[in-house]
């Protein structure tokens, strides 16, 4: 069975709402004690399964729950039976177990490894397109000596569609303000019991066969990128490490050029607010990540016979104040209810997957098009776009040309490879490392052209007594900076010819 | 992977060039890398194509009767607007490659004589006779529910064959065709349900090339 569902979690400040909210819904209390089980490897964890059995008052029911095909945050497969205690049933288990996850046979002991107690508000409400089932879970989570604290709601859609669900979150968000809670319970138990932090997630292939129909791509590799993005959010809410705030980056980028490329055949006007919230998360993370681009990549670049080792060391400091005070200012934009109603909205855009255009006859041959079919003239007409800016660009030589090539190849490349994979029967994948390669050098380019702009966003902040020590050093940085993209402006045309030498991207395989 | 069309009859003045610039507009607009190969003597669809507004959606051209055979790069979907004859040995090999066969039929007694044998020739090419490539008939200017719609299945029925599109006569096919456009170039309530008579032949031409797809896939694997 399908299971959707959407959490938040509350603090303190919000729990008296809370507890209103559900009050005034006519909720229900119960106790429940869960016991999570895996071998000693995490066989279970590893195959993505989670297996739990959970005393609720008197009644002892074992779930099982398994991810989703296309890897969704909020949509997972579960099943669930009645035992007669504690003790897992290995029956159900073996009957639930996803063919391609694990072999039931080869799997080892189980033994409890962390458990929850919880009291639980539980409320069922009926909205126009769906019935949503709320609980809201105070308790903890006990593994392995550690104990941390439960406080979240979390509202599942139990039958209709996933604009019911978003409905009851908006509904319930403008009673009480929460954040979007992206971990399960299972997520965090693990992670105590085994000890460590959130860690940034990478994204993992996506293969999307080249007979599927449109909409079912669309769907997954929506899903994928959403999924991605968002996965990274305990990281960055953690540590903030850079790993997390590139790859929750690179996932919202992901999602915004998949909407970029499926633009013909989708109904775009519900996307607008979605597009302008995720690019608004996007600047905020565009700001720590600059500072971390400084700082890794662009001051290493800078000979010190130009930047004296105290300027550097003075600039490092500095960039690292901005960075803390622009990852605050992310951090706090991911924990408001704004963010999390932006979560809930685009969740509900994709998992109602109402956005095939649909205004004319001819748009009905789209629900059984092969992806592969659409790919290949998106690719095409992409490619010629990006000939046309590149060509231009290598005639002119401007920095301000290069720009709109590195946006168009970045596009290109992040909508183009789920279409270059549904198309690798056809296509010489050499394509998309040649692409990614020239990405990288105008990168490069553009990570020097913007060092000037970057310390100009770095300066308001400098304390009045190191102004004119940042001054000098930013001066060396800028100088060294607008020449490097200068002369790299002069050679990328080589870089560029040698793409466009290598072939288009339907070059049929030799 | 390149589909194509042929859109043929031996039968002058049956609608060959209007199907095959719907046919093109209709694919074109619907997303897929769609060209025209001219081969009719009248140059009908290279004229059409010319008059066609750059804001109209791009639809590619070759024209066979100079360069027989060639195939803009990329496309997808070739529509071929072929003679009005098929005793020439390359039309009947143009005919034996094509995924689909789309045969334009108006209602009088003598284009019916005339497809009746056309389609009895066809049906010699191995692929046809063997079911293999589609052969679909499109009703020209015919109104549905008409006494010469209820003629034209009685009479395709006899050769057991049946229409797969009825396409009423309309004042707007000129006019639209003057400025290089078709029904699919416009998106107003009255073009989209002349649009509508059209998609049973395309979803039709989509169908059989996904199945036929399959099936290679299947032969191949």
């Amino acid at each position: 069975m399908k299971e959707h569902e959407i959490r938040f979690s509350v603090q303190p400040s919000s729990r008296a709402n809370v507890a209103a909210w559900f009050a005034t819904a006519g909720s229900k209390s119960e106790s429940c004690e869960t016991i999570y089980f895996d071998t000693d490897v995490r066989a279970l964890q590893s195959a993505g399964i989670e297996l739990r059995v959970r005393r609720i008052e008197n009644r002892f029911v074992q779930m099982i729950k398994s991810s989703d095909t296309a890897g969704s945050t909020w949509v997972r497969q579960e099943d669930e039976t009645p035992v007669a205690s504690f003790d897992p049933s290995m029956d159900h288990l073996a009957a639930h177990i996803p063919a391609c996850a694990i072999e039931p046979a080869t799997l080892g002991p189980l033994r409890p490894v962390f458990e929850t107690r919880l009291n639980r508000l539980r409320v069922r409400r009926e909205h126009k397109t769906g019935l949503v089932e709320s609980v809201f879970d105070e308790g903890h989570i006990l593994a392995a000596g550690r104990s941390r604290e439960i406080s979240e709601v979390e509202h599942e859609l139990r039958d209709g569609k996933s604009s019911a669900l978003a409905t009851a979150c908006i509904e319930f968000l403008d009673r009480s303000p929460c954040a979007i809670a992206v971990e399960g319970k299972a997520t965090r138990g693990y992670r105590l019991w085994l000890g460590g932090e959130a860690v940034p997630v990478f994204q993992k292939r996506l293969r999307v066969e080249s007979e599927m129909p449109i909409p079912e791509a669309v769907y997954r590799i929506l899903t994928h990128n959403f999924a991605h993005a968002l996965a990274n959010l305990p990281a960055l809410a953690d540590t903030g490490v850079p790993a997390s705030i590139h790859q929750m980056r690179v996932g919202l980028r992901r999602l915004r050029s998949t909407i970029y490329a499926f633009t013909p055949v989708l109904a775009t006007a519900g996307t607008r607010n979605l597009i302008v919230g995720t690019k608004y998360i996007f600047a905020l993370l565009g700001d720590v990540r600059d500072a971390d681009v400084f700082v890794s990549e662009t001051l290493p670049s800078i000979p010190p016979s130009v930047l004296p080792a105290r300027g550097r060391r003075l600039l490092e400091k500095l960039v690292a104040a901005h960075r803390a005070e622009a990852l605050l200012r992310l951090q706090a934009s991911l924990a408001d209810d704004e963010f999390a109603r932006l979560v809930v909205e685009i969740d509900a855009w994709i998992e109602d997957a109402d956005w095939l255009s649909s205004t004319r006859p001819i748009d009905r041959l789209l629900a059984d098009r092969p992806i592969a079919e659409f790919a290949s003239s998106c690719l095409q007409g992409m490619h010629r776009k990006f000939v046309k800016l590149g060509r231009r660009a290598a005639n002119a030589g401007k920095l301000e040309d290069w720009h709109k090539v590195r946006i168009m190849a970045k596009k290109l490349r992040y909508s183009g490879e789920p279409f270059l994979a549904a198309l690798r029967d056809e296509v010489d994948l050499n394509y998309a490392r040649n692409l990614g390669r020239l990405q990288k050098t105008l990168g490069h380019i553009n990570d020097s052209h913007s060092v000037h702009a970057f310390l100009g966003r770095v300066r308001p902040a400098v304390p009045t007594r190191s102004r004119a020590a940042f001054a000098e050093a930013a001066a060396y940085c800028i100088g060294w900076g607008a020449a490097s993209a200068k002369a790299a402006s002069k050679t990328v045309g080589d870089g560029w010819r040698a793409f466009e030498a290598a072939g288009p991207a339907l070059q049929a395989k030799s | 992977m390149t589909a194509t069309i042929c859109v043929i009859n031996a039968k002058g003045g049956c609608g060959k060039t209007t199907i095959t610039t719907h046919l093109a507009a209709a694919l074109a607009s619907s997303g897929l890398s769609t060209a025209i190969a001219d081969w009719d003597r009248h140059h009908g669809a290279t004229h059409w194509l010319s008059l066609r507004p750059k804001s109209a959606v791009r639809i590619a051209g070759a024209d066979w009767r100079k360069k027989f055979g060639a195939i803009p790069t990329g496309a997808q979907r070739v529509i071929i607007d072929c003679p009005a004859a098929l005793k020439s040995k390359r039309v009947r090999s143009v005919i034996a490659e094509a995924d689909i066969i789309v045969v334009p039929l108006l209602p009088s007694v003598f284009d019916e004589h005339v497809t009746a044998q056309f389609l009895a020739a066809l049906d010699d090419i191995k692929k046809i006779h063997k079911g293999r490539t589609p052969v679909l008939i499109v009703g020209n200017r015919t109104r549905a529910q008409s006494q010469n719609a209820r003629h034209l299945h009685d009479f395709l029925a006899a050769l057991g064959h049946q229409p797969t599109a009825l396409i009423a006569d309309r004042s707007l096919y000129p006019g639209l065709a003057a400025r290089g456009l078709t029904v699919f170039d416009q998106n107003s309530r009255t073009m989209q349900a002349r649009q509508e008579e059209w998609m049973p032949l395309i979803t039709r031409i989509e169908k059989d090339l996904r199945l036929a797809r399959v099936d290679t896939k299947k032969r191949d694997a």
